[in-house]
């Protein structure tokens, strides 16, 4: 739940947002100027000297370079201005929230909620198929925006903290920063990229310049290039320190105004702790500024003074969360125990009930009780109707399978038309629309595999609400360790046409870790997957075993 | 003496230029605070509507589930009737603060129902209404900034001279709902 920001402070703080933009933005073009300066009055000094070359022959050098950069860097800047948000997107590897997928769905509604509360209009929400864990928001030069998340963050948050930190990349939104350090970041990585080519040509120099005869080095040219270099470099480091200190003043406001929108400092706290202690995703270096946790983490993230506040683009974590935590009137050992209770929670929700009661319904098909199976099970098997007689495994009551409470639901399910237009590719019936980890993913009711459109596959991976037994797990590992030799002698299948698209589909190994053979489809702007029986579980198995710590 | 006349004039003709492009401003400023007040009505409206359409699945999902407060479920239908059959703005009100206790009573006791947490459509359905409930809250608490913003402008001196006359007349506050403010009762 978010409460609005009082109209008159959004408003205002607009305002002064966009007179301090103007000015460091002003202060940033000086700075692209005067290096520019620096730059040009290098050249003409190492190439002249100083004993040929008076102070008013200057001059003229330094007006002329500071007109030349100054249309320069403007243009750059409306250059970089112009990229829009797509493109943007499309850089970090963004793909639009699926209104198909409850995480996804609950995660639209926030950023929905979050519109309405700072009164911007038309926040994309968007998600980055990674695991790993971390949030941004983004924001073009025509006020076009967006709120990012991870699929990590979204299945390791409840909905109190994902909206802490939808609130902290909304308040973000309404003071522009995202728009002031995307521009900046990109602005001056053209200081990195002459530093990057001085750099590349004082070592080529350096072996060239080297005469033979005389064992003597053509000294010139090399300082030349030394003194570029060198100026280059300091105007890279000034620029991006700048634009750092920006960053970083910067979160701690967002953490603020985000803590009064949300009105829960706690989630707030929650939710950055738990990022700050999960692997956060790697993310394009110029980027790294845009994200709620710098995603490449430095050693010097976390220290105070002089050097680790020069060099880092986010304030340490510890400081935020003391300060998040003071006002909540908690403490650290509060945060943690609220935390471990909530995973021994999670824990015990998902792990398999094998001493209670057995789940499941012995039902009475083909004129004898078989059994006992599971709700989805007896719906996949596709031979009960709402007439079956079935008897909860254990008991002797026996009722019709429609008037059974658990079952109901099922039938209820089947005649909402959730059969698929599309076809298993191995069995050739119609495929049936099924939820899995919160997704809507089709599923063959006989050889139980699974079709799934592009980019849910790594959802399913990031997810762990249907749990595994150990048994299962050990036979995952198992299986996994006799898996050898050429993917030709290991895969019987035949090959098969993608049901969406009747594009041929090839044969790979998810990856080394899991070693299972995957169907993909060849046409890349479909690139759905089709997992044969058990392959999507023993994907997720082998993956969470890896994950659990020994 | 005609020179000082004509600079007399030119002063005065000058102040006057001066009072009206006060008064245009002024006059834009109003429509500008008045624009921003329906715009915020109309986002209200939307979030209402939507709340609307979410009634009849609400029902559709919890008739399988037994006894799932029957008398605030015929409460919330009702309510939903006569907002929509609403002819005056003050009705229309009261019927949505009573749509809004009798939700928040029913999203409170959700998680009591196993079979209700375990049905993937009514959790979809939970979150639909949470999300629309937090919604219809601060657009109504944006709604209260704008109103306040309008109604200071239109009662502060000098601009009040220009409101009066041109009929900019304040806006009503929205009240938070009657049974919200109710003490909750402890009983033991």
């Amino acid at each position: 739940m978010f409460y609005a920001l009082p109209a008159e402070t959004v408003f205002e703080a607009k305002e002064r947002t966009r007179r301090a933009t103007f000015y460091l933005f002003l202060l940033l073009v000086v700075l692209y100027v005067f290096f520019a300066d620096l730059l040009a009055v290098a050249i003409y000094l190492s190439i002249w000297f100083w004993d040929h070359v008076g102070l008013k022959d200057l001059w003229p050098v330094i007006l002329w370079t500071s007109l030349g950069a100054g249309a320069l860097g403007s243009a750059h800047f409306f250059h970089v201005r112009s990229k829009t948000l797509d493109d943007m997107l499309a850089q970090v590897g963004a793909k639009p929230a699926d209104d198909k997928d409850s995480y996804h769905r609950l995660f639209a509604n926030l950023v929905s909620e979050a519109e309405a509360a700072t009164g911007i209009r038309g926040i994309k929400a968007v998600v980055l198929p990674t695991p790993g864990c971390n949030a941004f928001s983004l924001q073009d030069g025509a006020g076009r925006c967006a709120i990012g998340a991870t699929e990590g963050l979204l299945s390791k948050l409840d909905r109190a903290e994902l909206s802490a930190v939808v609130a902290h990349e909304a308040a973000h939104l309404v003071h522009e920063d995202s728009r002031l350090v995307a521009t900046a970041c990109f602005l001056f990585s053209i200081f990195g990229w002459i530093n990057a080519v001085f750099g590349y040509l004082m070592r080529d120099t350096y072996y060239s310049s080297y005469d033979r005869r005389t064992h003597t080095r053509n000294s010139g040219l090399s300082i030349v290039v030394l003194v570029l270099w060198v100026v280059s470099g300091i105007g890279y480091l000034i620029t991006r320190l700048i634009s750092m200190a920006i960053s970083r003043e910067r979160e701690y406001l967002a953490d603020a105004d985000g803590v009064s929108m949300c009105k829960d400092p706690f989630a707030m706290a929650e939710s950055l702790d738990k990022i700050s202690r999960r692997w956060r995703g790697d993310m394009p270096d110029n980027f790294g500024a845009l994200f709620i946790l710098n995603p490449n983490e430095m050693g010097l993230d976390e220290q105070e003074g002089f050097f680790s506040n020069l060099f880092s683009n986010h304030p340490p974590v510890s400081k935020r969360l003391s300060k998040l935590l003071a006002w909540a009137r908690s403490d650290l050992g509060t945060l943690r125990t609220a935390e471990d209770k909530e995973d021994q929670l999670a824990a015990a929700q998902a792990a398999p009930s094998a001493g209670a009661a057995p789940p499941g319904f012995m039902a009475y098909l083909n004129n004898q009780w078989q059994g006992p199976y599971s709700p989805t099970q007896l719906l996949a098997s596709g031979v009960m109707v709402p007439t079956t007689w079935v008897c909860p495994a254990g008991s002797q009551e026996v009722a019709r399978a429609a008037e059974t409470p658990e079952l109901l639901p099922l039938f209820q399910q089947r005649v909402q038309g959730s059969v698929a237009p599309e076809a298993c590719p191995r069995c050739k019936v119609p495929l049936v629309k099924v939820q899995y980890e919160g997704v809507e993913v089709e599923q063959c009711s006989f050889c139980k595999g699974y079709l799934l459109r592009s980019g849910v596959l790594e959802r399913m991976i990031s997810r762990n609400e249907v749990a595994f037994s150990s048994e299962e797990i050990q036979k995952a590992r198992v299986w996994r360790d006799s898996q050898r030799g050429p993917l030709k002698d290991r895969d019987h299948f035949p090959d098969i046409k993608c049901p969406y698209c009747q594009s041929p589909m090839g044969k790979g190994i998810h990856s080394m870790l899991t070693q299972v053979v995957i169907d993909h489809c060849s046409n890349d702007s479909c690139g759905a997957i089709w997992c044969d029986g058990g392959e999507l579980e023993s994907i997720q198995m082998l993956i969470l075993d890896a994950h659990t710590p020994k | 003496m005609g020179a000082l006349v004509l600079v007399i004039l030119l002063f005065v003709l000058g102040i006057a230029l001066l009072l009206v492009f006060y008064l245009i401003s002024v006059y834009n400023q109003l429509v500008r605070y008045r624009v921003e007040v329906d715009n915020s009505w109309s986002q209200i409206d939307v979030q209402l509507k939507r709340r609307h359409d979410l009634i009849p699945n609400l029902v559709e999902t919890v008739k399988g589930v037994m006894d799932f407060e029957k008398n605030t479920l015929t409460q919330v239908m009702q309510a939903r009737a006569a907002a929509m059959g609403a002819t005056n703005m003050n009705d229309r009100l009261k019927a949505e603060n009573d749509i809004t206790n009798g939700l928040g009573r029913l999203l409170a006791v959700w998680e009591n129902y196993p079979t209700l947490k375990s049905n993937e459509n009514a959790s979809q359905l939970q979150e639909e209404l949470t999300s629309t409930e937090n919604k219809i809250a601060y657009v109504r608490g944006h709604y209260n900034d704008v109103v306040a913003n309008f109604n200071a402008i239109t009662q502060q001196f000098p601009s009040n001279l220009v409101a009066g006359p041109f009929g900019f007349t304040q806006r009503e506050f929205l009240k938070a709902a009657e049974a919200e403010k109710e003490v909750p009762q402890v009983k033991f």
